[in-house]
C-alpha cells in the first residue's frame, strides 16, 4: 500500500461496507439509512455524499444513474457498485484486523489460570 | 403520503448554487430523506433537516461548474483552431473588420500621442540608479506670514550636512547660470552647470567619451552629447579648450569628458559642468546658495533624516538671525519637478494640467468612439454567425469555449490595429503634433519599458471593452431557439442604437469645438490690438547704449517718424505691481514711458489728456486704461489719488483698453506713468508706412555698430503676438484634427451599421423591389432606422457642447464669442450631411441591385 490515496478511513470503511451489503441498492440515502440502522450512527447526507465521490475517485466504487421515483420527483439515483479493487481493499483491511486482533493477549486466560 | 412540500426556498437555493450536473442525484436525496423524515418525526423537524442538509450541502465540491477530471480535455490545440478561424472570418467579413480596424488604430495612435506627451511631461528623473535615495534639501523659512520652502542652501549649511548628519552618503551642490563660451571660431551664451565632482556617482547619466569625472580637476570641462555637436560639429571634442567668462574674467577649460543623453527624462538640464569649488571660490559660503542633494544610504529614509537636520536647523538659525530656518525638509528627487511650484529656486517645471486634461479627453473620446463601433459593428457581424454558434453548440461547444473564440478573434483584430496604430503614431501624428506643439517626442519602441506596460494595459483594455459584450451576447444563443430563425429579438438593439446616438453626440460636441476655436482664431487675427501696431519698431537697449546715444542716431534717419522710450513693453515685457487705492489694491500692469509713448503707439484717449510734452519725468501722473477705471470704480469727476510703491500719483487721463498681453488674457487693470531716461530699457520708433521691414535691419545694422558685443534684438510691434497666434493655430489645428477624426469614426461606425443591417434585410429589398417598391420607398425604409438617433444625437450633442465648449473657449481665449445659433447648426449640417452621404453609399447598392440575384441565393 502506497500513497496516501489507498488508505482507507473508519467512515470510508464503514459506507464501502454498506455499499457492499447493500449490493445492487446501494445509493447515497440507503447508504445513509442502512448505516443509521445498523449503528444507530445518524451521518448527514453530504457527508455521505462526500465520501462515496471519495471512494469513487479511489477507484473503489462505480456508478451510474438510474431509477427515478415519485417520492424523488422524479430525479434519478446515482447507484453505487464495489469494484474488484474496492473488494481487495475490504479484504486487505479484513486480514489486517484479523491479523492484529489475533496477536491481543487474551485477558480471559489471565484471569483462569 | 403527506402532501407536505420541503422548504421552496432552500430548495431553490440548493437548484441555484448547486452544479447542475451533480443537482439530480442531489435534490433527489434530500427530497426522498424529506419525506422519510416526515413520517418518522412530522414535519417541523423534516424540514429543519432539510434546511439543514442544504446548508451542510453548500460546499465548494457541488458549487463549482468545472468537469469530473475524466472530462477535462486538452484546450491547447484549440487555439490553433480559433486562429486559424479568427484569421478567416476577418478575411470573409473584409469591410466591416477594415472598419474596425482603421478606427481602433486611428484611437490608439492618438492615445500613444497623448500618453507620449503626458508621460513626457510628468514622469521625470526616474532613471537614476538610485533615485529613491536622492533628495533634494529644501529648507523652510517664514516670509510676510507665510512658509516658503526653499530649493537652495547656504554653502556652508551644505557642508555641515555632509560631515554631521548621519545617513548622508553623499552632497551635490548645484547651481546654474547663463555664461559666454567661446571657441576659436565660435561664441555662445549658454548655460553652465558647478556641480560637486561626485555627480555623476550619484546622478546616471551615460559615459560617451573621455572621463566624465575628470571635472575633479578645476580647470576641466565635461560637456554633453548636444552641446558637442552644437559647439564642434563632427569633430573629436575630447581635448578642446572652451574660453568661458566668470565674473568678467575669462578662464580656460579642457574638454575632458562627454556625456550622454540619459535614458529618460531629466529635469536637470545639464550642458557643461564644472567643478563647483570654481564657482564657489573666492565667495562667501554664508552669502552663497546652491541646489543641494543628499544621496541616503540604505538605513536611513526621508523621516529619519529629515529630524536629523534638526542640528543644522539650530546651526544656520544660530547664523542668520534675519532668515531663520524653520525646519529642513527632503524632497524626493522623483517628485521634485512636479512639487517645483512649491518650493522657491528649485529645479524643474510643473506638469502643465490643461494640456494634460485636453489630450486624455481627446484619447479617451477617440477610443470610446472605436470601441463603440467596434461593438456595434462585431454584434451585427457575430449574428451573421449564429448558424455556426449553433451547430457549435450542438455538438458539444460550450459557452466557455465560445466566448474564448469570440476573444480570440477579437485580439487578433486588436492586434492588427494596435500595430497599424503605432506605425501611424510614429509616422504621422507624433511629427505632426512635434510640429504644433513645439516637443520632440519620437516612439523608441526598444527601450521605453512604460510604453510598452501602457501598450500592453491598452491592448488589454481594448480587447476586453471591444469584445466582452459581442462575446457573452452571441454566446448566450440557445441552439434551439437559433434553429428555429427566432434570435433576431429586437430586445437588445437598444444598446446599438444607444451606442450610435452616444458617438454622435461626441462628434456633434467636437465638430462645434472645432467650428468655434476656427471662428475665435480668424477674429482674433482682425481684432482690434486697442492701439495702432503697424510701422513701429522695437529696439531694446543693451548695457553700454543710452537712450540718448539712440535717439540722436535715429533721428538723422529719415524714414523715422517718432521715437519714444519706456521699461518693457506693450505686448511683451511688462511689469506688474501693487497699487493701492483707498481701501481697494490690486496688481496692474505697469508701463513706465517717457511723455509721447502713448501718442506714438496710437493708444486712444478716451477723457482727460495724455501726459504734457516736456512734463517734468519726477511729476506724478498717471494715465490708465478703462479697465482700471472699471475695476477701482472710477470716474473722471471721481478721481482719487493712487499709490504704488508709496508714492502717490494722480491720474491725468484715460485711455481706451488695449491688449498688451495675449489674447488669451482679458484685459486687466494698466497704467502708464513716466519714467527718467536713465531707465529706459527699450526704443519705440515709428517709422514710415511701408518701411518696416527695410528699416528693421537698419536699426540693426546701427545696433551692432554701437555695441557690437552684443546681438541685436529688435522687435515689430505688430509681430508681438506671432507666438501666440501660432499656438492658438496649434490648438485649433488639434481642435480641427479630433473633429475630423471624430466624424471619420461615426461616420465609419454608421456606414458599417448600414451595410450591415442592409446585407441582413437584403432579401426583405429583394422582394419588395419584386412587388414594385420605388427607391425611395427602400431609401426610406432605411432612413427611418438613423433618423430617430441622428436627430437624438445633434439636440443633446448641441445643448452638451454649448456648456463644454463654452468652458474651453474660456480658458483658450480672453475673449471669444458664445456659441451661437450659427456654428451649431453648421455642426449639425455637416453631421447630418455626412450621415446622409454615408448612408446614401449604402442605398445607392440597394438600389442597383437585381432582386433576383438576391433571391435565388441557396
Amino acid at each position: 500500500m502506497k500513497g496516501k490515496g489507498t488508505y482507507i478511513g473508519e467512515l470510508e470503511e464503514l459506507v464501502l461496507l454498506v455499499v457492499g451489503v447493500l449490493n445492487d441498492e446501494a445509493y447515497a440515502v440507503a447508504v445513509l439509512k442502512e448505516i443509521k440502522d445498523q449503528t444507530g450512527r445518524e451521518v448527514n447526507i453530504s457527508a455521505i455524499h462526500a465520501v462515496l465521490n471519495r471512494l469513487e475517485d479511489k477507484g473503489w466504487l462505480s456508478s451510474n444513474m438510474g431509477g427515478a421515483s415519485q417520492v424523488r420527483g422524479g430525479r434519478r439515483k446515482r447507484y453505487y457498485q464495489l469494484t474488484s479493487a474496492g473488494r481487495q481493499m475490504l479484504e486487505q483491511v479484513r486480514s489486517l484486523r484479523e491479523r492484529l486482533y489475533n496477536q491481543l493477549p487474551s485477558p480471559s486466560l489471565q484471569f483462569t489460570t | 403520503m403527506n402532501q407536505r412540500k420541503p422548504p421552496k426556498w432552500a430548495d431553490r437555493f440548493l437548484a441555484w448554487y448547486c452544479n447542475p450536473k451533480l443537482l439530480e442525484q442531489i435534490q433527489g436525496d434530500v427530497h426522498e430523506l424529506f419525506y422519510w423524515r416526515l413520517e418518522e418525526k412530522g414535519p417541523e423537524k423534516a424540514g429543519r433537516a432539510f434546511v439543514w442538509d442544504v446548508i451542510r450541502l453548500f460546499k465548494w465540491s457541488n458549487i463549482k461548474r468545472t468537469k469530473r477530471k475524466t472530462q477535462k480535455i486538452n484546450n491547447i490545440a484549440m487555439f490553433k483552431t480559433y486562429f486559424k478561424i479568427g484569421l478567416r472570418n476577418l478575411w470573409k467579413q473584409r469591410m466591416p473588420s477594415t472598419i474596425n480596424i482603421i478606427g481602433l488604430s486611428l484611437a490608439i495612435g492618438c492615445c500613444i500621442v497623448s500618453f507620449k506627451w503626458i508621460e513626457f511631461n510628468t514622469v521625470k528623473d526616474n532613471f537614476h540608479k538610485r533615485a529613491d535615495d536622492i533628495y533634494l534639501v529644501t529648507p523652510v523659512r517664514t516670509v510676510d506670514g507665510y512658509k516658503n520652502r526653499y530649493g537652495k542652501v547656504r554653502l556652508d549649511v551644505g557642508d555641515k550636512i555632509a560631515s554631521e548628519v548621519p545617513g548622508v552618503d553623499e552632497v551635490i551642490r548645484l547651481r546654474q547660470s547663463e555664461v559666454k563660451i567661446e571657441t576659436n571660431d565660435n561664441t555662445f551664451e549658454n548655460l553652465i552647470s558647478f556641480a560637486d565632482p561626485n555627480f555623476f556617482e550619484v546622478f546616471s547619466f551615460p559615459e560617451v567619451h573621455g572621463d566624465v569625472g575628470a571635472f575633479k580637476d578645476l580647470s576641466a570641462v565635461v560637456i554633453s552629447e548636444s552641446f558637442a555637436e552644437t559647439m564642434f560639429g563632427t569633430e573629436y571634442p575630447i581635448g578642446k579648450v572652451l574660453r568661458i567668462t566668470l565674473d568678467d574674467e575669462v578662464l580656460n577649460f579642457e574638454v575632458r569628458g562627454v556625456f550622454g543623453k540619459p535614458r529618460g527624462n531629466s529635469s536637470i538640464r545639464l550642458e557643461l559642468i564644472v567643478n563647483f569649488e570654481v564657482y564657489r571660490r573666492g565667495k562667501d559660503p554664508q552669502n552663497n546658495t546652491a541646489n543641494t542633494f543628499v544621496l541616503l544610504n540604505e538605513q536611513a529614509n526621508q523621516q529619519t533624516t529629515q529630524a536629523n537636520m534638526a542640528s543644522i536647523v539650530e546651526y544656520q538659525r544660530a547664523s542668520d538671525e534675519r532668515n531663520p530656518y524653520e525646519e529642513i525638509k527632503l524632497e524626493p528627487l522623483i517628485t521634485m519637478a512636479s512639487n517645483s511650484n512649491d518650493i522657491y529656486g528649485g529645479l524643474g517645471n510643473t506638469p502643465p494640467m490643461a494640456p494634460i486634461v485636453v489630450l486624455t479627453c481627446i484619447g479617451v473620446f477617440m477610443l470610446i468612439l472605436s470601441i463603440s463601433n467596434y461593438v456595434n459593428i462585431s454584434t451585427m457581424m457575430a449574428m451573421k454567425r449564429v448558424k455556426e454558434i449553433g451547430v457549435r453548440k450542438v455538438i458539444g461547444g460550450q459557452r466557455r469555449q465560445l466566448i474564448m473564440q469570440f476573444m480570440v478573434e477579437n485580439l487578433i483584430l486588436c492586434v492588427l490595429a494596435m500595430v497599424i496604430g503605432a506605425l501611424l503614431a510614429s509616422a504621422f501624428f507624433l511629427p505632426w503634433f512635434n510640429k504644433i506643439s513645439g516637443s520632440v517626442l519620437t516612439l523608441d519602441i526598444e527601450h521605453h519599458k512604460n510604453l510598452w506596460l501602457f501598450l500592453g494595459a491598452l491592448l488589454m483594455f481594448v480587447t476586453f471593452a471591444s469584445g466582452a459584450y459581442p462575446a457573452f451576447y452571441i454566446s448566450s444563443f440557445k441552439p434551439v431557439v437559433i434553429f428555429r430563425g427566432m434570435q433576431r429579438s429586437k430586445s437588445k438593439r437598444w444598446l446599438t442604437s444607444l451606442l450610435l446616438t452616444f458617438q454622435m453626440t461626441l462628434a456633434i460636441i467636437t465638430i462645434v469645438a472645432g467650428v468655434m476655436f476656427v471662428h475665435t482664431n480668424k477674429v482674433n487675427e482682425s481684432r482690434d490690438w486697442g492701439y495702432d501696431q503697424y510701422s513701429k519698431l522695437v529696439v531694446r537697449l543693451p548695457e553700454k547704449v543710452t537712450y540718448q546715444t539712440l535717439t540722436s542716431e535715429l533721428e538723422k534717419l529719415p524714414d523715422v517718424e517718432g521715437i519714444a522710450g519706456s521699461r518693457g513693453f506693450i505686448g511683451l515685457f511688462f511689469d506688474r505691481r501693487k497699487v493701492v487705492l483707498e481701501e481697494q489694491e490690486d496688481y496692474v500692469a505697469i508701463f513706465p514711458v517717457t511723455d509721447n509713448y502713448a501718442e506714438l503707439m496710437e493708444v486712444r484717449l478716451k477723457e482727460g489728456q495724455f501726459f504734457d510734452k516736456g512734463i517734468n519725468t519726477q511729476s506724478k501722473s498717471i494715465l490708465v486704461n478703462e479697465a482700471f477705471m472699471n475695476r477701482f470704480g472710477l470716474s473722471i469727476d471721481n478721481l482719487k489719488p493712487v499709490t504704488l510703491d508709496s508714492t502717490t500719483y494722480a491720474v491725468v487721463g484715460v485711455v481706451e483698453d488695449f491688449h498688451y498681453s495675449s489674447f488669451s488674457d482679458i484685459i486687466r487693470p494698466a497704467l502708464f506713468k513716466l519714467t527718467a531716461e536713465d531707465d529706459i530699457t527699450d526704443v519705440t520708433v515709428k517709422v514710415r508706412e511701408g518701411t518696416a521691414l527695410t528699416m528693421r535691419e537698419t536699426l540693426k545694422d546701427i545696433m551692432e555698430e554701437l555695441e557690437p558685443e552684443e546681438r541685436a534684438q529688435v522687435y515689430v510691434q505688430d509681430a508681438v503676438f506671432d507666438h501666440h497666434f501660432e499656438e492658438m493655430d496649434g490648438i485649433r489645428n488639434i481642435m480641427l484634427f479630433t473633429a475630423t477624426l471624430s466624424i471619420l469614426l461615426s461616420a465609419m461606425g454608421l456606414f458599417g451599421l448600414v451595410s450591415i443591417n442592409i446585407s441582413s434585410r437584403i432579401r426583405d429589398f429583394g422582394i419588395k423591389k419584386v412587388l414594385g417598391a420605388t427607391a425611395r420607398h427602400l431609401s426610406n425604409d432605411v432612413y427611418r432606422k438613423f433618423a430617430v438617433i441622428l436627430a437624438i444625437a445633434v439636440l443633446v450633442g448641441g445643448a452638451l457642447s454649448v456648456f463644454i465648449i463654452e468652458m474651453l473657449l474660456d480658458s483658450a481665449y480672453g475673449y471669444h464669442e458664445s456659441i451661437g445659433v450659427i456654428p451649431l447648426s453648421l455642426a449639425a449640417i455637416i453631421l447630418l450631411f455626412i450621415a446622409f452621404i454615408t448612408i446614401n453609399t449604402q442605398i445607392r447598392q440597394v438600389k442597383k441591385m437585381n432582386p433576383a440575384e438576391t433571391l435565388r441565393v441557396e
